[in-house]
């Protein structure tokens, strides 16, 4: 066991240096001409770009637009997907004959979804919900069913024998030793989410958000520098919101790193 | 033979939604819910009603799914390949972790329609284009779960590894990879329905394909057509889930049956 | 037997989650109120639109409260997305009125996803609102030179790719000869420059900076002969508004009217508005040629519309488009 660094610096520091380093990478691409400028701008225009974004009276309303509407919409969907998930992985035969269901409705693309959406909800912030749980309850399901068969099958037995009921032993062993692989879930739910925050308000219209944002930018010449722009500050969204995953993930299951022993 | 009628009952699930499915549209009456009947119908028509030569697909049919369905499995493999080993890197070195894991949170946080026009701008339009724009949309769950599986490996299945000296490679090979092989394929089926979705995605700007089949049929209002588009879709991504949980138990055998025979 | 029970329950779900599902199907309704001076139905207008300059008079009416002088109250207009999900969003009544082409018009109305009425009009094709562009030294010179050429449009099957099949057929070609391809109008500079395509459908601003900034060169001019003076979009409400509220939609029609006058009469107010709703600044905006703005709804012009659909195999059989013309007058 080496010595773990605990140390948040060194992580930031490894971390700026890591985005530096892509950043440059990326900038020499556009100006060595192995990204045309004239059909992406370059990594700098873009920085810029965004920073100055901030100014902009509408920018900063249209994020905290699309923040709300990604926290409402996970929010739902670990409600509908984690208690889904715990039954049909505790219930092999409700899985296998929601099967079908499930492995046909998952791959169908929300992108396609969303005129349906559009002509079913009435209301856009409802619309937006529904179409992160329906994206991104899958995640959640998936990883809760396999964190559920991947429970020791020992501590099971064990609580078996004693007595214990089958909502007792899933409350006690399946759940906890399943939480990880949950979290993991809902962490890859939480970036599905924002994309398909971002994508129901640029294709299902509106006037909130970073997609209507950058659907009005769509109207500009100067356009495709505003629209990655905008869509530099999504992946800041997604960056800090994992942040927050992570740090969250590590403080709960820090029992479960230790027995691990993971090497973080 | 058995077998195969245990499996077909399996699916009872199906024609009940499809008589709930059809009651409930032929009550609604709106164009944007044909029922479907009428779905399958506009389906029939369209994609299943060539010469028995070609199993009754149409032109239409053979000239978008077969280059769909081949540049999705190119990029999923890709993917596969790509992120089971930046994964399990980045899960067993701390320090590579710390460098690029910004940069990874940060790309896939990033929408892929939005993406769109730099792979443009990049592979021009074709093939490779699409199949790089799926690829990275895919990847991130490969990547994590790849990563979380190598970095949970039993601390004493390392120890052991290492009193019997194995090699760095024998130690990736016989102990890191098997343990994080659970995850490892929960990863890969995640990102393998993801990878349908990204092909309607990355074919938006296409003359061919599924994708841009729907496209079309959206701009058209064929509202049978787009149903029918996503019944295509739901299926496709139905048999190739089915494929890859046969893959996954063969690969998987020794794993459960080690957890749950604990001898 | 505990099996079947069970499977009962199970589609018990499922019809209650349909029921739920056929429930939130419903659509809007539209709430009046009485207490106002027109004896107005409805005073509070959704108007979605999109981002383009033609909307202008919707903004102009906003600022200059002609809105207001009719007792309606539009406070923002509703930037929409275009196409199937934008005419969703009129259907559904999350939109009172809604800007739209008259292709998607009319072929919603034509494949009975919903029924229509045109209360007024948004812009006509002149001289200069639209160009077909080609990179600099590029060897294509006339419409001739297309043929086995790619052409990008901002959507499949729509006034863009219409207006093409048209102009090529004048030029003795056909769809068969050209390589249509859907490009966001922002991305097609950059795509025209890097050889994405051969030849792009571009209107104002976006053909203007191409030509300033890459030294792309316009070819031709899309609307020309059998389609000068083309129709391109309107203001929609659905039939069951329009019956429901006439006088709503005459006071619409009024403002709307006064405010389309300004926009003709003096560009340097749609200046002024354009960078209120979209991101064109207002340099660019001064390059404009603009003067698309109309204020009636022209039923030949319409019809046109439909022919050349009929005529290019966008619609099964001829459409007959005054029955989309809204002619109810309140008084």
């Amino acid at each position: 066991m080496r010595l773990i660094p605990r140390a948040l610096n060194s992580a930031l520091v490894c971390g700026v240096i890591g985005v530096v380093v892509f950043l440059c990478l990326a900038e020499a691409a556009g100006r060595l001409g192995i990204i045309s400028t004239a059909a992406f701008p370059l990594t700098s225009t873009v920085l810029v770009t965004a920073v100055k974004l901030v100014a902009d009276p509408d920018f900063l309303p249209d994020v905290a637009d699309t923040f709300i509407g990604w926290a409402l919409g996970l929010a739902a969907t670990v409600v509908v997907a984690v208690p889904l998930g715990l039954l049909l992985g505790s219930v092999p035969p409700i899985e296998r004959a929601l099967r079908p269901v499930t492995e046909f409705l998952r791959p169908i693309p929300s992108v396609a979804l969303i005129p349906l959406a559009a002509f079913v909800f009435s209301d856009r912030l409802e619309m937006k919900v529904a179409m992160i749980v329906y994206a991104s309850t899958w995640p959640i399901l998936i990883n809760t069913i396999y964190g559920l068969r991947d429970v020791d099958p020992v501590a099971k037995e064990t609580l078996r024998s004693f007595g214990f009921g089958p909502l007792a032993v899933l409350l006690r062993v399946s759940l906890p030793s399943a939480a990880p692989f949950i979290a993991t879930g809902i962490r890859v739910a939480a970036s599905v989410a924002l994309i398909l925050a971002v994508s129901t308000e640029l294709l299902g219209g509106g006037s909130d958000g970073l997609g209507s944002f950058i659907a009005v930018a769509e109207s500009s010449p100067e356009g495709i520098t505003l629209i990655v722009a905008a869509t530099v500050w999504a992946g800041l969204l997604g960056l800090l919101t994992n942040g927050a995953f992570v740090w969250a993930e590590r403080r709960i299951f820090r029992w479960h790193t230790t027995k691990t022993g993971a090497a973080q | 033979m058995r077998k195969f009628v245990n499996g077909l009952l399996r699916l009872w699930v199906v024609p009940v939604v499809l008589v709930v499915w059809e009651l409930s549209t032929r009550a609604m009456e709106q164009a944007f819910f044909p029922p479907p009947s009428k779905i399958l119908a506009t389906m029939g028509k369209l994609w299943f009603s060539g010469s028995p030569l070609t199993l009754f697909l149409t032109d239409e049919a053979l000239g978008n799914f077969p280059h769909s369905v081949g540049r999705l499995l190119a990029a999923w493999v890709l993917s596969g390949v790509v992120g089971v080993t930046f994964g399990v890197a980045i899960g067993r070195s701390p320090l590579l972790y710390r460098f690029v894991d910004p940069i990874i949170q940060f790309g896939r946080a990033l929408p892929p329609p939005a993406l769109l026009p730099m792979f443009l701008a990049i592979f021009s339009t074709g093939t490779k284009m699409q199949v790089v724009t799926i690829a990275f949309g895919v990847v991130w769950p490969v990547i994590f779960n790849a990563a979380d599986g190598a970095r949970h490996v039993d601390p004493l299945h390392l120890e052991t590894a290492r009193v019997f000296r194995f090699s760095r490679t024998q130690r990736l090979f016989r102990v890191i990879l098997p343990s994080a092989l659970p995850k490892i394929f929960a990863g890969l089926r995640l990102s393998l329905s993801l990878a349908l979705i990204l092909m309607v995605i990355a074919e938006f700007f296409s003359t061919e394909g599924i994708g841009y089949q729907l496209r079309l049929a959206q701009r058209e209002f064929e509202l049978a057509t787009m149903w029918g588009t996503m019944i295509i879709l739901g299926v496709l991504g139905y048999l190739l889930n089915q494929l890859f949980l046969l893959a996954e138990r063969r690969a998987l055998v020794w794993h459960s049956s080690a957890r749950r025979n604990p001898a | 037997m505990s099996g079947l029970r069970r499977r009962l329950r199970v589609s018990a779900v499922l019809l209650t989650a349909t029921a739920l599902f056929a429930a939130g199907c419903g659509g809007g309704g539209s709430d009046s109120s009485s207490a106002n001076a027109g004896g107005l139905e409805k005073t509070e207008l959704n108007i979605g639109m999109l981002p383009l300059p033609e909307t202008a008079p919707i903004q102009i009416a906003i600022d200059k409260g002609f809105f207001k002088a009719e007792g309606l109250t539009v406070t923002k207009p509703t930037i929409i997305a275009g196409g199937a999900a934008g005419m969703a969003d009129l259907l559904s009544g999350k939109l009172d009125v809604m800007h739209s082409n008259y292709v998607s018009a009319i072929t919603t109305v034509a494949k009975g996803a919903g029924k229509l009425k045109v209360v007024g009009e948004a812009w006509t094709a002149k001289p200069g609102n639209f160009a077909l562009m080609v990179k600099k030294g590029s060897p294509i010179k006339s419409v001739a030179d297309f043929k086995g050429k790619t052409v990008a449009v901002n959507t499949y099957k729509n006034v863009a790719e219409l207006a093409m099949l048209s102009l090529l057929k004048t030029n003795g070609l056909t769809a068969e000869d050209v390589t249509f391809k859907e490009f966001p109008f922002p991305q097609m500079q950059g795509a025209l420059a890097t050889n994405q395509m051969d030849v792009a459908f571009m209107p104002e601003p976006f053909y203007q900076t191409a030509a300033s900034k890459d030294g792309a060169v316009l070819v031709a001019e899309p609307f020309a002969g059998p389609t000068a003076d083309f129709p391109i979009a309107g203001y929609l409400v659905t039939e069951d508004f329009a019956k429901k509220n006439p006088k709503t939609v005459a006071a619409f029609q009024r403002a709307l009217v006064k405010a389309t006058e300004v926009a003709i009469s003096n560009s340097a107010e749609v200046e002024a508005a354009l960078p209120k709703y979209t991101k064109i600044d207002r340099a660019t905006a001064e390059l404009m040629v603009l003067g698309g703005f109309s204020t009636t709804v022209n039923a030949t012009r319409l019809q046109r519309v439909a022919d050349l659909m009929t005529d290019f195999k966008y619609l099964d059989s001829k459409f007959d488009a005054s029955s989309m013309i809204y002619s109810g007058s309140a008084s």
